[in-house]
């Protein structure tokens, strides 16, 4: 199985065609039914740690909810004086959504021309080999991302960095000077785009591939060239793939923890100088940053913060989702 | 309308084809076209060469301190040069053990659930699809706020034991293992389960002794892959207790301390010392090691015992 169906991607046609509907029970023994019992109790169990996931943050969270702002500032020693728990978490939500948002733009446009490559161009004993390279990105643990991203990576772009602060200052983006060593926000996109890569490739590839085979033949029956066909026929078709796989690669990118911990210098503000230390920080990691030293009320704070994550992704992915089951009258038209 | 919106796609694609031929951007297609091949050719290369980076990186730096002392020696500050991780690999042996027993019985049931006994039109079925995926949406560190304050406090009072981590991790994994294990028991033909009922055996007999054998092979991957996730997994454990420096093994799955191989890595990372550093190198050359093994391991099992029905 790829690493696509695991996001939840829109299917293929399944290997062999199963029953739509369960077979009907015949008989009930004694044993016949503790096992639909089990059965059934564990799919109750999804819902179950679902709905205690948004109960309990929720429950947990509501202490932070209700603090003054003094209360919070007098009780939790790294709140921020003079601000409430909106201006708190604020910064916070500008920093997550920040730093997703550049890893997508960063992954996306490589991710479709992997996925292309695999999918139309690549002989076919190089594809699935590359396949599985691709999803071999995956399965890397994100702490060695952090690792290899504060140690190999940050010092190497550093003079690209400082090259963008002193010559294309002037954009708000990218204005200088570059902060050494780098550990801001733009190497944390390079590095959560590495991330995603994988994920937002799968999906699309799987997406390519489905294709109508008489689209692309009718396209290169009328003399187009593989490069025309691709633009005429595959890239309209997968469309609205691209935009779900993307949605989807946003939503690993907001949750991610451990390489944005390791990599960034974090800092609460709303500046948009992507090349500046301490200016930005992420929910994920301040929880993981500031979680085990927290007092009752501080950790009731961050949780507070887990639950905003847990809607914005939760809103990313329902989205994702939409976009597929709209696409849904597409699939199998061939 | 689904035949309409086909043409209107095929049409306009004929359409411009056609044009492009007849007003001699043909050949201008041509050096687009290599100019595309390239740029396809060098979003590969980037991916190839950030993952010979990232694996490089830590081989290089962590080879001088792939030694015995590593897995004979727990981890030391004071002697940097010898110090090992025996605590985390213990640990995350401890912990992965705690996962499969969890989330095996847990999402295999719900996936026989989902495909032999659920009736697909109900609202509650369809409820439950869409949670598997929003609960495979949520981050991980939510997962690990819900362990410190449910598991290892609050409700459960597990304390920072293994086990603890094992039940974070496997809410993680629980929507992989249930969406490949439904897969596999999708992927059995309905002949089967009407020769067995027609032979006279009964539903659960079926699928015990039919259904279940002939998926296996599909189970154990998922079992595999959802494993090599939750080995890698930092932030919950994080939350749960794995930061504490441990020095000795963990005495059970309930009781004592625990460091997993990912959060002992951690650790060293940041601390400021190169040898440090290096011995997160090493630690990642052991991860990497079993990472690659359980998947390789995993599309073995896929291409070897996958039956053609």
């Amino acid at each position: 199985m790829s690493i696509a169906r695991q996001a939840g991607a829109p299917a293929s046609p399944p290997p062999a065609p199963g029953p739509s509907r369960p077979v009907r029970r015949v008989r009930h023994g004694l044993g016949g039914r503790v096992f639909a019992g089990l059965a059934t109790s564990a799919g109750a169990t999804i819902l179950v740690i679902l709905a205690a996931v948004a109960v309990f943050l929720v429950i947990r969270a509501w202490p932070a909810l209700t603090s003054s702002p003094e209360e919070l500032a007098d009780g939790v020693s790294w709140f921020p004086e003079g601000t409430t728990l909106a201006g708190f978490v604020g910064p916070l939500i500008f920093g997550t959504l920040l730093a997703a948002l550049l890893a997508l733009l960063l992954a996306v446009p490589v991710a479709i021309g992997i996925a292309l490559f695999i999918s139309h161009y690549a002989p076919r004993r190089l594809a699935s080999p590359l396949g599985y390279v691709i999803d071999l990105l995956a399965a890397i643990p994100s702490v060695v991302y952090g690792l290899w991203g504060a140690t190999w990576l940050a010092p190497r772009l550093f003079p690209l960095w400082d090259w963008l602060g002193r010559n294309l200052g002037f954009v708000p983006f990218f204005e200088g000077p570059a902060s050494s060593p780098p550990r801001v926000v733009m190497t944390v996109g390079v590095v959560l785009a590495v991330m995603i890569l994988p994920i937002i490739t799968a999906v699309t590839r799987e997406v390519f591939l489905q294709t109508p085979r008489l689209h692309e033949e009718a396209a290169l029956a009328l003399g187009a060239t593989r490069w025309e066909m691709v633009r005429m026929a595959v890239l309209p078709f997968g469309r609205s793939g691209v935009i779900s796989a993307s949605m989807l690669g946003l939503g690993r990118a907001l949750g991610e923890t451990m390489a944005v911990l390791m990599i960034l210098g974090p800092g609460f503000t709303y500046s948009l100088a992507l090349l500046q230390v301490g200016r930005h920080q992420t929910i994920a990691a301040n929880i993981a940053n500031q979680f085990p030293e927290a007092n009752p009320l501080g950790v009731s704070t961050l949780i507070a913060t887990g639950l905003v994550l847990f809607v914005i992704t939760l809103a990313v992915n329902m989205g994702a989702r939409w976009v597929i089951s709209r696409r849904a009258e597409f699939s199998g038209a061939n | 309308m689904r035949t309409a919106r086909r043409n209107t796609v095929a049409v306009d694609a004929a359409r411009q084809v056609t044009l492009s031929q007849l007003d001699g951007s043909g050949r201008g297609g041509k050096w687009k076209g290599k100019v595309f091949s390239a740029v396809l050719v060098a979003c590969i290369v980037i991916a190839v060469a950030t993952l010979a980076a990232v694996l490089l990186h830590s081989f290089v730096k962590g080879f001088p301190r792939i030694d015995l002392n590593l897995i004979r020696n727990m981890p030391s500050s004071l002697d940097r040069t010898t110090s090992g991780m025996q605590s985390a690999i213990f640990g995350t042996i401890y912990v992965m053990v705690g996962v499969a027993v969890t989330v095996v019985p847990l999402g295999v049931s719900a996936a026989i659930y989902l495909e032999e006994f659920a009736d697909k039109n109900r609202w509650y079925v369809r409820f439950i699809e869409l949670n598997i995926q929003n609960l495979a949406a949520v981050p991980s560190i939510v997962f690990g706020i819900l362990g410190l304050a449910f598991i290892a406090r609050g409700p459960l009072s597990l304390g920072f034991v293994a086990y603890a981590g094992s039940l974070t991790l496997s809410l993680l994994v629980l929507p992989t293992i249930i969406l490949t294990t439904r897969e596999a028991i999708r992927a059995v033909p309905s002949s089967i389960r009407q020769a067995s009922m027609a032979l006279g055996a009964t539903q659960w007999r079926t699928i015990w002794k039919q259904v279940l054998p002939s998926s296996v092979p599909g189970i154990a991957t998922g079992t595999i892959l959802s494993l090599s996730r939750a080995i890698g997994e930092t932030a919950p454990l994080l939350l749960v207790g794995a930061t504490v420096f441990v020095t000795y093994n963990p005495d059970g799955f309930f009781s004592g301390a625990f460091t997993t191989l990912p959060t002992q890595i951690f650790s060293w990372a940041t601390r400021p010392q190169d040898e440090f550093r290096i011995l997160a190198a090493a630690g990642i050359i052991v991860l990497m090691a079993v990472l690659l093994a359980m998947n390789s391991f995993a599309i073995w099992i896929r291409n070897k015992f996958t039956t053609e029905w």
